[in-house]
């Protein structure tokens, strides 16, 4: 009897764990090239092996320090603004009363993740330039100094975070309002009929729901500490802001590195990668012993 | 007097509630606004900061462009079909098998966890998968925007946990002990009970097949199947001086009038997304469990 | 029981962990194997084919090749090409130019385009060995080179000899070109483009005023730099009268050491030479040079910063895109005063000027460009069937015809006129749709001085006025060829080790001088920038590039 349930299980698993098998695990092997000084024309076992030498060297280049620290700093910032927002709206937005309000709140706040990063970049570029900005000319009339925004290191970094902030709130909510439209809504009446506030409905009913998707995500969120996309800080870099705005993305891309040292980029992501997956195993650790949530 | 003090607080809390939604509100919908004025406004004043509540010289030129590029409107077409068939067999292959997961009896199920979580981080690298595509015989073919991104890790992940915390374990018990199969309680029980993810899912994957231009990056070298993404990288990347462009003879002015493109295109392009949401907002209905479990 | 149950998923696990690994491993080696295998079968049976086909027959058609006249095949043959991305909002794609459309027409040869979007296709393409048969400006030296060690790539050398008689004479009367191409070994792996074109490489960035200011304040077109600064010191003090508008901007410049319309002309006023695509010069007695670096820019540095300093430079050009300084500078009516472009898009507001007099007694100069010749423009790959068809085919496209028609659109397009004398007559090149007609610079040209002195452009054609300005304001202060330090090649190691270097000197460099800009302090913190350069490797930079440049000069 179990085993013929096990049986079906493997059915619904087996089409997933083989795709993942050949699309992801297939090509692993690729791997070994880290290790290797790879010439197409050699192969992947022909080339000659060069031991560590290629992580060696990203670790050796004068930039390492730099473009590490720049990269989690900007991760770490961005994981701890952007994480928090989207569960503040969904729970808010889960009170309000008016369906209509509550829908065009959704839909609006939704839509900033289809702007693509070229035009979001040139926006911040409009809103925060420094002779004819948005942002400077209301300072003026304050009577504060004009700054060029774009072209500063303390400002490139909130810049990148909360036009990202933008981007995303609406549309990481909506997997908490998908978690929170299935809290059984007697709980809610039964609380209210023993004068249960609002805040402790939040407090004893949705968070509770909400946590395991919270933790999960969070968890997840961790294994991108190091990946911070390319397009963006690219388009937003400058040379003045470059001391906090070159990531290991930028670095690798400015230096050709991705389209003719095949070793060394292959060397510099699974040295990301491996970060990042120790980064996620380690927080989960440290989330199954608190919260007894484990993502697996 | 215990009660009128309860709903003070509770009042306290609307006035905020309703601040911080009317806040979310204003900061996402004014560079929306942005957006749209910017369309239908002359390049240079919007690039000098002129424009920022009205359109000003009104000019429908970047929408003519648009308008003009059939390789738009093909990227469109292609996208539909590459989201359309993606996203289906994106939930064919992840929806049962995050089921299957989510069953605590499952044998090996850390080991299945792990299998997949381990997918988000490492990677084989673009060489060996381009190896891999092309001995498949994928390359610039539509099947490849479709079967190598099968299954996504993440989703896979949210929805295990939606169908381990929602699904209440005496219903699929109950299944059970009337002699229903797995299959039984899958198509029976779970999926009417998870219409919420099953939207979600829905709309995740259908959102990342309508923005992704990797796979057409790396694997489609025939313009004619590009999708809108990457026609539309193509057309605002490139729209800017490089030295290759200047000294091409390429109209100087032609380049002005592409400046006010890229507004006119995020609008365009954006729209079906757009539209999708308010569907999926359906299926958040409150209280289908109640219902379920009573009957 | 339990046991057993366990033992047996073990051993379920394992097996399926084992076939994973497997079915990874066997994919990719079988491939790599194969790949490698068919390659090379497929170089020597085509090589050993035209090799016998040639010496055998001696006829005039080797391997579907046709000697002489057109079509160039003896039967209809495709070739897959693989080419760079082309925009499409102002392009058509590749299969849809006139151009490409009648060249296949007249060689008889079906061209199938694959399109490359640069950077990380075409390192998938050279990493994994999936080529087309012939590319157009597609690949790196480096990338070329490696290919080339693995025999993935025609030399070209005999092709040439036997089927191109235009490249063939371009390399004999050109020894500069030809040395440029051959690789250590001895081999040409690539054609170039060549477009030597005074109108276009004598010169990078015309400087441009607006005259119509100058005439309504009642000034002279300026030639010191003082008159420079006062000029831009009238426009804005002007701002709101006549034509000058009330948010006017004396100077745009898009970042300083920006390329295109950057602020490098300037220091060419001061005497300091610099180089347009490229980072070093090359001084009288042939040493290389960074110039960057060098106490000769402190002066203009200062008078920059004067510029900044009193708003004539607006602050945010130092984190302009290209995107600003198109809306900008072309914005009608003008904003801008003064700033440095390719094409004088409005001739009848701005007008061009010569660089400035410093007062310091060194000569003025403005940079010229180094692209008369690109590298890596037309690579034949081993797996093409026919090389002889794929050279004739290169060396009609060499043909002066076809190659002014691929640069300013076609004779049947009405944008270029093939006169009785022989000379051309380019109309213009602003229409919207030539961009329709012809792939402009993608495709591997011989435009040599020879045939460029007989073009004659429309002089109110944007290249007609560039060309006027070329010969009329900047001939003598143009910065001559010998002193332009060209693409030499590099070998593989050297190249990483300067790809590095340079990285770092230049955000060095555009860092601390951004800052100068923006904050003042060039005396004070000269000395610390030339020692930081020092210290970031500038010596060794330079000396890798002189012993490639010697070695070069030695062949």
């Amino acid at each position: 009897m179990q085993l013929k349930r096990h049986w079906q299980l493997y059915v619904f698993l087996i089409p997933a764990v083989v795709s993942m098998a050949v699309f992801h695990y297939g090509p692993m092997y690729g791997l070994i090239l880290a290790f290797k000084d790879y010439k197409p024309y050699l192969g992947y076992l022909g080339s000659p092996w060069v031991g560590f030498k290629n992580f060696m060297r990203f670790f050796q280049s004068n930039r390492f320090t730099q473009v590490m620290s720049n990269t989690m700093i900007l991760s770490a910032y961005s994981m701890i603004a952007s994480f928090p927002l989207p569960i503040v709206l969904a729970v808010c937005l889960n009170y309000v009363p008016s369906v209509r309000l509550k829908k065009t709140v959704q839909n609006i706040t939704y839509a900033p993740h289809f702007v693509s990063t070229v035009v979001v970049v040139s926006m911040l570029n409009i809103f925060f330039a420094r002779d004819y900005g948005l942002v400077n000319n209301i300072r003026e009339m304050l009577g504060l100094e004009r700054i060029l925004y774009m072209g500063s290191t303390t400002a490139f970094r909130h810049l990148y975070v909360w036009s990202g902030v933008w981007q995303g709130v609406g549309w990481s909510s909506v997997i908490y309002f998908s978690s929170l439209s299935a809290i059984d809504e007697t709980l809610h009446d039964v609380a209210q009929v023993d004068g249960a506030s609002i805040i402790q409905r939040i407090r004893y009913i949705d968070l509770p729901m909400l946590k395991p998707t919270i933790v999960t995500l969070l968890i997840l969120r961790t294994g991108d500490l190091l990946s911070v996309g390319f397009d963006k800080v690219y388009l937003m870099q400058n040379s003045l802001n470059s001391p906090v705005s070159e990531v290991i993305s930028t670095y690798t891309y400015s230096m050709g590195i991705g389209s003719q040292q095949y070793g060394y980029s292959v060397a510099i992501g699974m040295f990301e990668s491996v970060v990042n997956l120790i980064m996620v195993l380690t927080v989960n650790q440290i989330s199954k012993k608190l919260s007894e949530t484990s993502v697996w | 007097m215990k009660r009128r003090k309860r709903s003070a607080s509770d009042r306290v809390f609307m006035i905020v509630n309703h601040m911080i939604a009317f806040f979310f509100l204003i900061g996402c919908l004014y560079p929306l606004w942005f957006v749209v004025i910017a369309s239908v406004s002359d390049p240079s004043l919007v690039t000098s900061g002129q424009v920022f509540l009205w359109p000003k010289k009104i000019n429908l030129i970047g929408y003519q462009t648009m308008l003009e590029q059939k390789e738009i409107w093909i990227g469109y077409k292609n996208t539909i079909l590459y989201t359309a068939v993606g996203t289906a067999y994106n939930l064919c292959l992840t929806i049962p098998a995050a089921y299957a997961l989510s069953v605590r009896t499952l044998p090996f199920r850390r080991f299945f966890n792990m299998f997949f979580l381990v997918t988000m981080f490492i990677g084989g690298g673009m060489i060996p998968t381009y190896l891999l595509i092309k001995n498949l015989r994928l390359i610039n073919t539509f099947w490849v925007m479709v079967i190598p991104g099968g299954v996504g890790a993440w989703n896979l992940i949210l929805c295990r946990n939606f169908f381990t915390e929602n699904i209440p374990l005496e219903l699929k018990d109950a299944t059970r002990i009337d002699g229903g199969s797995e299959f039984a309680i899958f198509f029976r029980v779970v999926l009417p009970l998870s219409k919420a993810i099953l939207a979600v899912m829905l709309l995740f994957f259908a959102v990342g097949h309508w923005n992704s231009f990797r796979s057409a990056l790396l694997y489609i070298r025939d313009t004619d199947r590009y999708p809108l993404p990457l026609v539309l990288r193509n057309l605002l990347m490139k729209s800017t001086v490089t030295d290759d462009l200047s000294s091409s003879g390429i109209s100087m002015n032609r380049l002005l009038g592409m400046q006010g493109l890229k507004y006119c295109v995020i609008i365009v392009a954006s729209l079906p997304v757009l539209v999708l949401y308010p569907f999926i907002q359906k299926y958040f209905v409150k209280g289908v469990m109640v219902g379920s479990v009573k009957g | 029981m339990k046991k057993n149950y366990l033992k047996k998923a073990l051993s379920v696990f394992i097996a399926s962990a084992v076939a994973v690994s497997l079915c990874g491993c066997s994919s990719g080696k079988g491939s790599e194997q194969t790949t490698a295998a068919q390659t090379e079968e497929k170089t020597t049976a085509a090589v050993s084919q035209a090799g016998t086909d040639a010496q055998e027959t001696g006829q005039d058609v080797v391997n579907h090749a046709v000697r002489e006249g057109f079509p160039i095949t003896d039967e209809e043959i495709t070739l897959v090409v693989g080419v760079p991305a082309v925009n499409a909002a102002y392009e058509a794609k590749w299969e849809d130019y006139t151009w490409i459309k009648e060249l296949e027409q007249t060689t008889g040869v079906k061209l199938e385009f694959r399109v490359y979007n640069g950077g990380e296709d075409v390192s998938l393409m050279f990493a994994s060995r999936d080529y087309p048969d012939i590319s157009f400006k597609v690949g790196s030296t480096k990338q070329i080179q490696d290919a080339a060690l693995g025999g993935d790539i025609y030399p070209l050398n005999d092709l040439i000899d036997e089927w191109s008689p235009n490249w063939k004479k371009l390399f004999s009367e050109n020894d500069m070109a030809r040395r440029l191409v051959t690789f250590d070994d001895g081999n040409i792996y690539s054609l170039p483009q060549i477009r030597d074109e005074p109108s276009n490489s004598d010169l990078r960035d015309q400087w441009l005023i607006n005259k119509v200011w100058l005439d309504e304040l009642g000034l002279d077109v300026p030639t010191t730099t003082e008159e420079y600064y006062n000029a831009l010191k009238a426009f804005k003090d002007n701002a709101g009268r006549g034509s000058i508008p009330e948010n006017v901007i004396p100077l745009y410049i898009v970042r300083i050491f920006q390329n295109v319309g950057g602020a490098m002309d300037i220091f060419g006023s001061f005497g300091v030479r610099t180089c347009a695509n490229g980072t070093v010069t090359v001084s009288d007695d042939g040493k290389i040079e960074y110039n960057y670096a060098s106490d000769d820019m402190v002066e203009p540095l200062l008078y920059l910063r004067r510029l900044f300093e009193e708003g004539l430079i607006p602050y945010d050009c130092l984190t302009a895109s290209g995107e600003n300084y198109t809306t900008m500078t072309l914005s009608e009516p003008a904003v801008v005063g003064s700033y440095f472009a390719y094409h004088n898009a409005h001739p009848d507001v701005y007008t061009a000027i010569p660089p400035l007099d410093s007062g310091n007694g060194k000569k003025p100069m403005i940079r010229s460009q180094t692209n008369w010749i690109v590298q890596n423009c037309f690579t034949i790959y081993s797996n093409c069937k026919y090389p002889e068809v794929a050279m004739r085919l290169a060396d009609t496209i060499a043909d002066p015809d076809w190659s002014v028609q691929s640069l300013y659109g076609t004779f049947s397009d009405g944008y270029t006129v093939k006169n009785d004398d022989g000379t051309y007559l380019i109309i213009g090149a602003e229409d919207e749709k030539v961009g329709q007609s012809a792939p402009v610079v993608r495709v591997p040209q011989l435009l040599s001085r020879e045939t460029a002195d007989k073009l004659i452009y429309d002089e109110n054609s944007n290249q007609g006025v560039r060309a006027a300005a070329v010969k009329n304001v900047y001939k003598d202060y143009s910065i001559p060829k010998k002193n332009l330090y060209l693409d030499i090649q590099l070998t593989t190691e050297q190249t990483d080790r300067v790809s590095e270097l340079l990285k770092d000197l230049n955000d060095c460099r555009n860092t601390t001088v951004d800052n100068w800009m923006l904050n003042g302090g060039i005396e004070e913190g000269w000395d610390d920038y030339v020692s930081q350069m020092k210290n970031l490797g500038l010596e060794e930079y330079l000396s890798i590039l002189q012993e490639a440049y010697d070695d070069f000069n030695s062949k």
